[in-house]
């Protein structure tokens, strides 16, 4: 008999409905995620009961491709992983009960996972995490620098104080009139923009690990609001780049400050945002100077999949930690507390 | 034939397991616990009374709506999971109808489900011993409207949920899944992949982007 540790991951936290087979936390056997954003599109952004019901729809089709695709049958798995929050608290319980349900039916063991542990071990998938390290978290609904020592151990060491930085890039692609989700719009827009305007670096002057990005939003608010009184046109490929640099600004920044003070060599940039060319290129550029060793996921992997709980839910496997047929989601779960 | 049936669509919870039509277990709740906590653990448990083995049941049946949206659909992706996993059919029926059979009432029955600003989930089915017809769909509707429509019939509600419409007289009822597969009619076969709840309204939000359309 294998002692490889295959494990059907599940994930339903937002507007993706996910499911992944990884084996022993970093082989891919396969990944499948099913996009509600075409939907989401007319509202504007996620609506939770439209996501909810989108789950429903979706959840066995996508548990059955991740197994046929992964050519297994149940009874070659070791367990299922399922992303117990935070999340959209409807949007969660439609994973966390197939989750329980497979389990139930299979005998196999639920580990239950942190979402955001999940966008950090999405870096696992390319090669092992090196500690001690320090994770950027930046997606919709987070921005935060994580300090781990070792597998499963986390630490805030800063966090936002207002907007997400995903959420800012929302807003701001709303405002000069891109659609949902703007992010991926103004990474494009701004490749043929320059830093015209010097919008605010938040809290860059501050000596904190924390970081705001509202300010910021406001400033291109009221600038794009100028400039309309005024009747003056705005170049907008000039506001994406402004924007843009100033998030990267300001998140370099932050980020280098930390690995320096905490004495870190890793860093792992985590969630959607890391999908962004300018992060990406000048993370990498910096690194090398710096001499930091960087891990950035593939792109697919940096916004919500299935494949990065898989390789989060091999280490709580391997520490044991499991739920039992009771497991229910929780819209916010401290990562802090998630430590095994 | 061993069927496994569960009802989450409102607070109250009842899962049962019938042999040939007949209860032989049944957990039924009544009480504000999420059934996201407690549907599967419940379904382990109704098994293990009844003394049955997960792969011998011979096939689900699954109240799908209306009521509480999240509710119908834990017990509806629960349901579709244990289908496909365990490989057997998977039927559903109206959750107004299994309110109305819950009392062993035979006539008129109008079960109810409070759907807030004088609104129910309501429908009307003569109910026989073994048969019934259904006199009125099952539709979202302004309680006074029904009511107006209704000659004679026993309203049914959950007197433990909270009741916003103005009624002066109802019977108490909790649903009690077991006893609607002795209605053949009601049940309707379903495709496990396919299924969903039986909402019978849309978003909110889709309805205020339909209005702006
Ligand atoms: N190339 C890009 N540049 C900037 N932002 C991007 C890019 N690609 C995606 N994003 C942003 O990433 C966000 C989505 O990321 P992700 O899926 O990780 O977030 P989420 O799952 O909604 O939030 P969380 O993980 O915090 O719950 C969106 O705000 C989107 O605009
Ligand atoms: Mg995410």
């Amino acid at each position: 008999m294998s002692k490889d540790i295959k494990i059907l991951a599940i994930e339903t936290s937002c507007d993706e409905t996910a499911a992944s087979v990884i084996q022993n936390g970093h082989e891919i056997l396969s990944n499948v995620v099913v996009s509600q954003i075409d939907s989401h599109k007319r509202f504007g952004g996620v609506v939770p009961e439209v996501a909810s019901r989108h789950h429903v729809e979706a959840i066995t089709h996508v548990i059955d491709q991740a197994l046929s695709d992964a050519d297994l049958e149940p009874a070659d798995l070791t367990a299922v992983a399922v992303t117990e929050g935070p999340g959209l608290i409807g949007a969660l319980l439609i994973g966390i009960n197939a989750a329980k349900t497979f389990a139930f039916v299979h005998d196999l063991p639920l580990v239950p996972v942190h979402h955001i542990a999940g966008h950090i071990y999405a870096a696992q998938l390319e090669k092992p995490l090196e500690f001690p390290l320090i994770a950027l978290v930046v997606s919709g609904g987070h921005t935060e620098l994580v300090y781990m020592k070792d597998h499963m151990s986390f630490e805030i060491i800063g966090e936002t104080r207002d907007d997400a930085v995903g959420e800012a890039f929302d807003k701001v692609a709303r405002v000069i009139d891109l659609p949902y989700p703007g992010g991926p719009h103004i990474d494009k827009l701004a490749q043929s923009g320059e830093d015209t305007f010097n919008f605010p670096r938040g809290l860059m002057k501050e000596d904190t690990f924390d970081f705001s990005f509202s300010g910021l939003k406001s400033a291109v608010i009221n600038k794009l609001h100028n400039y309309n009184q005024k009747g003056i046109e705005v170049n907008k490929n000039d506001v994406a780049a402004s924007f843009q640099a100033s998030v990267t600004d300001v998140l370099t920044a932050k980020t280098f400050a930390a690995l320096e003070k905490y004495d870190v060599e890793n860093l792992i940039i985590a969630g959607g945002v890391a999908g962004n060319s300018e992060i990406r290129s000048r993370f990498r550029s910096m690194c090398i100077d710096k001499n930091i060793n960087l891990q950035i996921p593939e792109l697919k992997f940096c916004t919500d999949n299935a494949a990065m709980i898989g390789a989060a839910a091999y280490h709580l496997y391997n520490k044991d930690h499991l739920a039992d047929l009771t497991l229910n989601g929780r819209n916010f779960i401290d990562i802090e507390e998630y430590a095994f | 034939m061993i069927s496994l049936l569960l009802d989450t669509s409102n607070q109250a919870l009842s899962v049962a397991v019938n042999r040939d039509g007949k209860m032989i277990a049944e957990i039924n709740t009544n009480y504000k616990k999420t059934h996201s906590e407690t549907l599967v653990d419940n379904i382990q448990k109704v098994l293990s009374i009844a003394d049955i083995k997960k792969n011998h049941i011979d096939r689900i049946i699954v109240a799908k709506g209306p009521g509480s949206y999240t509710g119908v659909r834990i017990g509806i992706t629960v349901a579709k999971m244990l289908a496909k996993q365990l490989n057997i059919p998977i039927y559903s029926v109206s959750s107004l109808f299994v309110l109305a059979v819950s009392n062993h009432i035979t006539g008129n029955a109008v079960p109810l489900i409070d759907a807030r600003r004088g609104h129910v989930y309501g429908a009307v089915y003569n109910i026989q011993e073994d048969d019934y017809t259904e006199v009125i769909a099952p539709a979202y509707i302004e309680f006074s409207t029904l009511a107006a429509d209704i000659d004679e019939g026993v309203f049914l509600l959950n007197s433990q949920e909270k009741i916003t419409i103005d009624i002066d007289e109802y019977t108490h009822v909790t649903p009690r899944i077991s006893e609607a597969e002795r209605y053949k009619k009601a049940l309707k076969l379903e495709d496990a992949d396919q299924l969903v709840p039986d909402y019978l309204r849309i978003s909110e939000a889709e309805r205020n982007w339909q209005n702006n359309q």
